[in-house]
């Protein structure tokens, strides 16, 4: 969905091609691997704060274009090329923290006019110790106490309350490193996925008013998975469990957008219907026995 | 029933009693200080920015401070143009003192604290470009300087906002003593030369804040941090109106903020290596800190933008610890063998394991 975006975007005039990607690459860089290949971003930089594991990071990049820094990203952020228009994925795999929002902060504070934010944080924490709303609601008071914002009442903080306690924190840090600057982050990506836990994404483009009539143009607010808020329902992205044949049955009637044909076998409509939205964004995994 | 009204006139007392209490003592006699820097930045056409104070043969317009407008009455001797002859400058005497005042001259204190004052505030331009007398004792810079070396070297930024520039560095400090002197680290800020804020370490310069730096710790006595607000508009700079602190709502000072916050982070990561729980893996740290050298301060205007860097020489880790276990009466009886009761549980398990090293596994 992101890549689908991202081409609307270069389309509309964004020159994506001359961005820099900033991310944290780990020793996998799928989302490296995919900038480069199909938007075709040249500049690229993972960060990367175990120095333990620094040859093994080295030895697992996939291209020579990316530069790899040995440092946490907070120690990143602040050397971004002024000169240039960013691409910044805080890709974390844990729930956000005050360290995570000083980063987000500081993305605000140094990204320039033009460049696109993304975020992602664990809110699925399922450890004991975090399960009363008591329990939650003192952990968020601890690490970002001054951007829970009216969020006062502990029964604000349940479990299922964790992404939009998220993504409220999340937009608070962004505009509190916005601010001083006369741009604002206007909000294109609210996803919320199961990856093993439950992830939230939030993204969006750092920008005055003429971005925003640039966005419009681009009719990438037209997608279905753009939210141009954060205020309601992140977009969820539920992935049905399908057999590769159930896959290629499926896909040989996609689009699918006149009268739905009736289903060679037992599939629940909001499967169907699921499938319908995300097919075009799922990679097609297979085994290979070598 | 009868209506009765309060009254809502003005206290003029009230106003009076805010000029004359709410400003500190030091902060008066800062304040005509301060009018005298103000007319040396305009005859010497200082050039202020990033903190050189280098005389520049560019000429500089305008470069007053509004001050509030304040009457004062004076004989009419004092306005004669005429009576400008002999040595130039203003001689201020006050004679009539509040009796709080008189109290405070009396305590004994003032001296030292106005003289600490004044050399945090104008240290850019004592020594050098202006000497202050203070009962005819001289009082020195007391400027705070950035440590480098091959291994090390601080971070700096710039940006402009609204007609003002901003440079802000952080790095080590430089070592004073074979040490590092805790109350002189932290965060400088410098509005046109004049430091409002010196060697901070609380929220408003990011320490301790939910969004900011850790709480402040003396491993981060290292720390140097400075900030220079400049402009040709000095009701523009992020000053309080005393100019002796800094005003929390200003938008430049909000941008700054977040910014100082990011370009002191990789300093206090090194500091967090240099003090581990194990000392013996701060040791490349600790060695490289020990190196660095002044770096004058004429110097950091020529630098380009960096972020603080720092390349401690890690050697690898050849030993691994041991540790076990053992009863108390065991570990008495080989203290008595050696006859050494006092010896340590820790020197009996070096001891014990060196013994088996030279008897069962000799090389």
């Amino acid at each position: 969905m992101l890549i689908d975006s991202f081409l609307l975007l270069s389309a509309a005039g964004f020159n994506l091609r001359d961005y820099r990607y900033t991310g944290l690459g780990a020793t996998y860089f799928v989302d490296f691997i995919l900038f480069h290949k199909l938007l075709g971003i040249n500049r690229m930089c993972s960060a990367e704060h175990d120095l333990g594991a620094a040859k093994r990071v080295i030895f697992n990049k996939p291209f020579d274009c990316i530069e790899i820094v040995m440092d946490k990203i907070g120690n990143v952020i602040p050397s971004l090329d002024q000169q240039l228009k960013h691409i910044l994925w805080l890709d974390y795999d844990f729930q956000i923290d005050g360290e995570v929002i000083t980063d987000i902060k500081l993305a605000g504070a140094y990204l320039t006019e033009g460049s696109i934010f993304l975020i992602t944080v664990d809110v699925g924490n399922e450890a004991k110790e975090f399960n009363r709303p008591e329990e939650i609601h003192n952990y968020f008071l601890d690490q970002a106490g001054a951007f829970l914002g009216s969020m006062h009442s502990t029964d604000d903080f349940t479990k299922a309350q964790l992404p939009r306690i998220n993504t409220e924190i999340i937009n608070r840090a962004i505009k509190s490193g916005l601010s001083g600057r006369n741009l604002k982050f206007i909000p294109l990506y609210h996803f919320l996925y199961a990856d093993g836990h439950q992830m939230l994404t939030i993204g969006g483009i750092i920008g005055g008013l003429k971005t925003k009539r640039t966005l419009t143009r681009s009719g990438i607010f037209k997608n279905f998975y753009i939210r141009q808020d954060l205020d309601g329902d992140p977009y969820e992205i539920r992935v049905p469990k399908l057999s590769r044949k159930e896959r290629q049955y499926l896909d040989s009637m996609m689009p699918a957008t006149g009268k739905q044909k009736e289903c060679a076998f037992e599939l629940p409509l909001q499967d169907i219907e699921a499938y319908k939205e995300i097919y075009r964004f799922m990679p097609v995994y297979a085994e290979l026995l070598l | 029933m009868q209506q009765k009204y309060a009254s809502a006139k003005p206290r003029k007392q009230f106003f009076v009693q805010m000029f004359t209490r709410d400003i500190s003592l030091e902060d008066c006699i800062l304040d005509l200080i301060d009018n005298s820097f103000d007319s040396l930045i305009k005859v010497s056409d200082l050039d202020l920015s990033a903190g050189s104070l280098i005389p520049t043969a560019t000429a500089r317009k305008d470069r007053h401070i509004k001050l509030p407008s304040i009457e004062v009455s004076f004989n009419k001797q004092f306005v004669d143009p005429s009576d400008f002859s002999g040595k130039p400058g203003t001689s201020i005497t006050i004679s009539k003192l509040h009796p709080e005042i008189q109290m405070r001259i009396e305590e004994g204190t003032l001296q030292r604290s106005l003289e600490r004052t004044i050399s945090q505030a104008y240290t850019l331009f004592l020594d050098e470009k202006a000497r202050v007398l203070l009962n005819d004792k001289e009082v020195t810079s007391s400027l705070v300087r950035f440590g480098e070396s091959n291994a090390i070297s601080f971070g700096k930024q710039s940006f402009r906002f609204n007609g003002i520039s901003v440079d802000l560095y952080a790095g080590l400090a430089e070592m004073e003593k074979n040490d590092w002197e805790t109350a002189k680290a932290g965060w400088y800020v410098i509005c046109n030369g004049r430091v409002v804020v010196a060697a901070n370490k609380d929220q408003i310069t990011g320490w301790g804040a939910d969004d900011g730096l850790p709480i402040w710790h003396t491993k981060y006595r290292l720390f140097l941090g400075l900030a220079f607000f400049n402009s040709d508009s000095p009701e523009l700079l992020p000053w309080t109106t005393s100019k002796r602190g800094l005003n929390r709502e200003s938008s430049v000072f909000i941008q700054a903020r977040t910014r100082m916050i990011g370009i002191s982070r990789p300093v206090i990561s090194f500091l967090n290596n240099m003090y581990k729980s194990d000392p013996a893996e701060s040791l490349p740290e600790r060695e490289i800190a020990r190196q660095v050298k002044a770096v004058e301060h004429q110097d950091l205007v020529k630098r380009p933008e960096s972020s603080f860097k720092a390349s401690p020489k890690r050697t690898k880790k050849t030993t691994k610890r041991i540790l076990y276990e053992a009863e108390e009466r065991d570990i008495e009886r080989i203290k008595r063998r050696l006859l050494k009761p006092k010896m340590t549980n820790g020197e009996v398990g070096r001891r014990t394991f060196d013994y088996f090293l030279e008897n069962e596994c000799p090389e």
